[in-house]
């Protein structure tokens, strides 16, 4: 009995949920998680009911949409949290060097990887359980079928063992957790996009099959990548049907495990290389190959040459060493970034499709695009400031050199402010076909507004992106690794964009056509009712958040002309915006100055201004 | 004329020369944990300082206060008479500080570390390629000074960072744990770089765990313990003040009669062993000299073959004074 104990002790797993629980940070998360998701909850109730003061029987039958949001809400989680929290797990123990260790135990690569999986699979799926509640209230309004809940249960938990199970591959693959983190993330990114365009090619929009038989077949199929696209059907498969799909769905976390089993003593010992680098030397190669034409004949304009340092040696190094700092890889970072981009914007245009929707969500997906690569290259670059000095056991020494702290951060950041200077580009690229559109067309703006777009065009990407990068830096001086500053930016910049879609809708007013949670269209209908109805709320949270005004710019042409807002209101609003971005400014210039003092090192009081330190160049 | 300069260079004359390092009832906490509980330290220029003690006994805590890392500590510390709370600014311009890990940037080449540290230190930019070309000379890594930092062993490695070091030409190097990790011939080459340092005049504080080699080395030794300090003086000092026994080892060509009672009846001797190939003789330094102890030998017709005697033992000083315990 004892042996049979001995056997299935589990020990990496109660080692891993030891270790998770006994983390500070874990009870933060789940508190967090908990919070938004009864935030959300509450939101969605509140506004179905029609208000606090409204709550009347007629609510009862309208559990359907509440049910709809508390699920799509723990789908987004599990597909924003789970990679985070497991692509570490193999790699952490690369990182500690660990990994040889327990390897060289009886362990086995099966029960390393299975035991890994299932110490981040567990906790995802106790996030889940703590919907249970929720789900009760929804399921007691009414308006939820039990297929409806046996459907959405199975596929919460298919995503979360098909992305565990992708992210453990990745761990398995990876040498460090941001590329793991990075990887996964990409992979769903395009298993969901490939899903989606299948869906289309074969089904058509909106959704139309010949037979019960052929829609179950392609589900099926939709499910082996993506199982979460099935909660965009409006109608529940029946038990028989989903638990066919189901079992079809969950072949790919066997194959994901078994070739993370595979892969593990192979890639146990990978010698660390950088990502980075190595795609950029592959664009070398690349822009190599395009450069010997007729035309240009392998000129080079930039050629490599790289000075010794003279008066700001860690800015030298930012510009000159790092990948992402040097001109050369800046330019074709931005030529492969603009293209693209460029290409998007004028394909509606190709397509005769100007000044209409077309156009319109094209601009739309550019500048989403554009925002969320800016925002994660800087996280990315910023946070391994400090990180990296830290990993290369660099720190102490640059700290006891006679370098003020101020100018040691200052140079610190160099490379990315010139990183900023480049993101500007593809940023103005998008915001000039934006503001083109909404200058134009069916859809023009007043020309008033016209121009303060252009102004928050402007402004929104000098003060966001700086603090972006100071933010991250300062994720960086205050976590251990790169993955944790990372993951605290990503949080903070997820609060901080995601709490007004949770806000808001508590805000709403009653919307008595709204069945589907998730409908853009009546959602900012919803939103601009708010405006009208309920200023002050939008008032303090466009002062408070940084995304409230691009979520009003986004909505605006689309609304009805019934739900303007009162131009007085358009005033105040332009007013708060003024006053948001000078807060924000502030908050900015705060973290400037605080960076250098959060460093922790014995400082004078008073430093002596930078001008001293600059040393010429013989 | 000029009576205010007079006036400072008389005072200057009487003044006591300035400490290297002044430590003065240092205490290191990190929370509730106190790392370093009071001590004091008192090293003249030109000093070797060899630091002792177990893992976690606040070494490597004393060594950051004193290479300015270290911002929140109580107690008075100064390099070279300036104050490291105050001016830690010019403590900067000092200290050359090693940490116990090689802390260099592997994207670089030699020549690039030692220019970033230059630029760092602000060395003048004229003067800088003949300071590398210098510090390298006398880490002897002439030759690899294109070389990728990658590349180098780990004895280069740590060779490397204590040519940084000596760019600016600091007065006080602090290293922590310079020879760990590293192979004997590294060893020897790091012991034979830091005797070169020392006739230089530097004042060294040095930390290490390979303890007979911090006796040959260091003019003092502090013994450092759960954040206190338990002994402190030069090697001499720590073993009569322990009462040391000294072993020599010694082979004879022949073997005089009587020679064996002659040795225990010296003053001293407590004990006497023969082996095969040679006798161990034990005794107190105190009360018979090494040269004594030979004397006897040939006096007593020994033909002496070796005579050698035991190096002083370190691992016994510390075994006696610390008792293992750690914070």
């Amino acid at each position: 009995m004892n042996a049979l104990f001995s056997r299935f002790s589990l020990p990496l797993l109660t080692k891993e949920l030891t270790e998770q629980s006994s983390r500070g940070r874990t009870f933060i998360l789940r508190t967090v998680y908990a919070l938004a998701l009864y935030g959300v909850g509450l939101g969605s109730f509140v506004n179905q009911s029609g208000g606090w003061d409204n709550l009347s029987f007629n609510i009862l039958g309208t559990g359907g949409r509440l049910f709809s949001a508390v699920v799509q809400y723990q789908l987004a989680a599990i597909y924003l949290l789970l990679p985070m929290i497991t692509a570490g797990t193999i790699t952490s123990e690369k990182e500690r060097d660990t990994l040889g260790i327990l390897l060289i135990t009886k362990l086995g690569p099966w029960t390393i990887v299975l035991e890994k999986f299932l110490s981040r699979v567990v906790p995802m799926l106790l996030y889940i359980l703590m919907a249970l509640p929720l789900l009760a209230v929804a399921y007691s309004l009414g308006g939820v079928e039990n297929g409806q809940v046996l459907q959405a249960g199975v596929i919460l938990v298919l995503c979360v063992l098909q992305v565990g199970s992708l992210a453990v591959l990745c761990s398995v693959w990876f040498r460090t957790t941001p590329q793991a983190v990075i990887c996964t993330y990409l992979l769903l990114g395009l298993m969901h996009f490939l899903a989606m365009i299948f869906e289309r090619a074969v089904q058509g929009f909106p959704p139309q099959f010949a037979t019960e038989n052929e829609r179950v077949l392609v589900q099926s199929v939709i499910a082996l990548v993506s199982p979460s696209r099935f909660l965009m059907t409006r109608e529940p498969l029946d038990p028989s049907n989903l638990a066919a799909t189901a079992g079809l769905a969950v072949l790919p976390v066997f194959f994901y495990l078994f070739a993370a089993r595979l892969a593990l003593w192979p890639r146990a010992f990978l010698q660390a290389r950088s990502w980075g680098l190595t795609i950029l030397k592959f664009l070398d190669r690349f822009f190599h190959v395009i450069n010997q034409n007729a035309v240009t004949r392998g000129v080079v304009l930039i050629r490599d040459h790289v000075p010794l340092p003279t008066s700001r040696p860690l800015a030298w190094r930012e510009l000159n060493k790092r990948s992402l700092g040097t001109t050369r890889y800046l330019i074709r970072f931005l030529l492969i970034t603009e293209a693209p981009l460029i290409a998007l914007l004028l394909l509606p245009l190709a397509m005769g499709d100007v000044y209409t929707r077309g156009t319109y969500a094209a601009g739309e997906w550019a500048m989403s695009a554009v925002w969320m690569l800016a925002v994660f290259m800087l996280l990315v670059q910023s946070s391994a400031l400090i990180t990296g000095e830290r990993a290369r056991q660099t720190l102490d020494v640059l700290l006891s050199t006679p370098m003020m702290t101020r100018d040691l951060v200052m140079q610190k950041m160099a490379g990315v402010h010139y990183l900023i200077k480049i993101l500007y580009v593809p940023m103005a690229t998008a915001a000039v076909f934006w503001v083109f559109w909404l200058s134009a067309g069916q859809h023009r703006l007043h020309p008033g507004d016209q121009i303060w777009h252009v102004v928050r065009m402007v402004v929104q990407p000098l003060i966001y992106l700086p603090l972006v990068a100071w933010g991250g830096f300062y994720c960086g001086l205050k976590c251990k690794s790169q993955t944790q500053a990372m993951l605290l930016g990503t949080v903070i910049i997820g609060i901080l964009v995601g709490l007004p879609q949770i806000l808001l809708p508590m805000f709403h007013s009653p919307m008595q056509n709204m069945n589907q949670f998730g409908n853009g269209f009546v959602y900012n209908q919803g939103l601009m009712r708010t405006v009208a109805e309920q200023p002050i709320i939008m008032c303090v949270i466009q002062l408070l958040f940084p995304c409230s005004s691009y979520l009003e710019t986004l909505m605006r042409p689309r609304v009805e002309q019934s739900f303007r807002v009162d131009p007085s209101f358009s005033q105040v609003r332009t007013l708060i915006e003024i006053v948001h971005w000078l807060l924000y400014f502030m908050i900015l210039m705060r973290l400037r100055d605080y960076a250098p003092r959060a460093l922790a090192r014995s400082t004078q009081r008073a430093e002596a201004p930078l001008e001293e330190m600059a040393l010429e160049p013989a | 004329m000029f009576p205010r300069l007079r006036r400072k260079l008389a005072l200057a004359e009487e003044a006591p020369p300035k400490l290297a390092v002044q430590v003065d009832k240092l205490w290191i906490r990190y929370g509730k944990f106190q790392a370093v509980r009071g001590i004091s330290l008192a090293i003249p220029p030109g000093e070797v300082f060899g630091f002792i003690g177990p893992n976690g006994a606040g070494k490597s805590s004393t060594i950051r206060v004193l290479a300015t890392l270290q911002s929140k500590f109580d107690g008075y510390v100064a390099v070279n008479g300036l104050d490291v709370k105050a001016r830690p600014d010019l403590v900067r311009e000092q200290i050359g500080y090693v940490p116990d890990f090689f802390g260099v940037y592997e994207d670089l080449t030699a020549r690039e570390y030692l220019h970033f540290f230059a630029a760092a230190y602000r060395l003048p930019y004229h003067k800088r390629a003949s300071v590398v070309d210098d510090v390298l000379q006398l880490t002897d890594l002439t030759h690899k000074i294109d070389s990728s930092v990658d590349a180098l062993s780990r004895g280069m490695k740590q060779r490397l960072s204590l040519a940084r070091v000596l760019l600016h030409d600091p007065a006080v190097l602090l290293l922590d744990e310079p020879a760990s990790g590293l192979d004997p011939r590294a060893r020897i080459e790091m012991r034979e770089l830091l005797k070169a340092l020392k006739e230089m005049g530097k004042t060294i504080v040095i930390s290490s765990h390979i303890l007979h080699e911090l006796a040959q080395l260091c003019t003092q030794i502090g013994i450092i313990e759960a954040g206190q300090i338990v002994a402190q003086g030069s090697v001499a000092e720590i073993y009569k003040h322990l009462g040391l026994m000294r072993i020599v080892h010694v082979q004879l060509a022949n073997d005089p009669p009587g020679l064996l009672e002659h040795l225990q009846s010296l003053p001293g001797v407590t004990h006497v062993e023969e082996t095969a190939d040679r006798w161990s003789i034990r005794f107190e330094e105190g009360e018979l000299e090494i040269e004594d102890l030979h004397a006897a030998f040939v006096s007593q017709g020994g033909r002496v073959r070796m005579f050698q005697p035991e190096v002083m033992d370190m691992e016994t000083a510390f075994m006696k004074l610390t008792e293992g315990t750690t914070q």
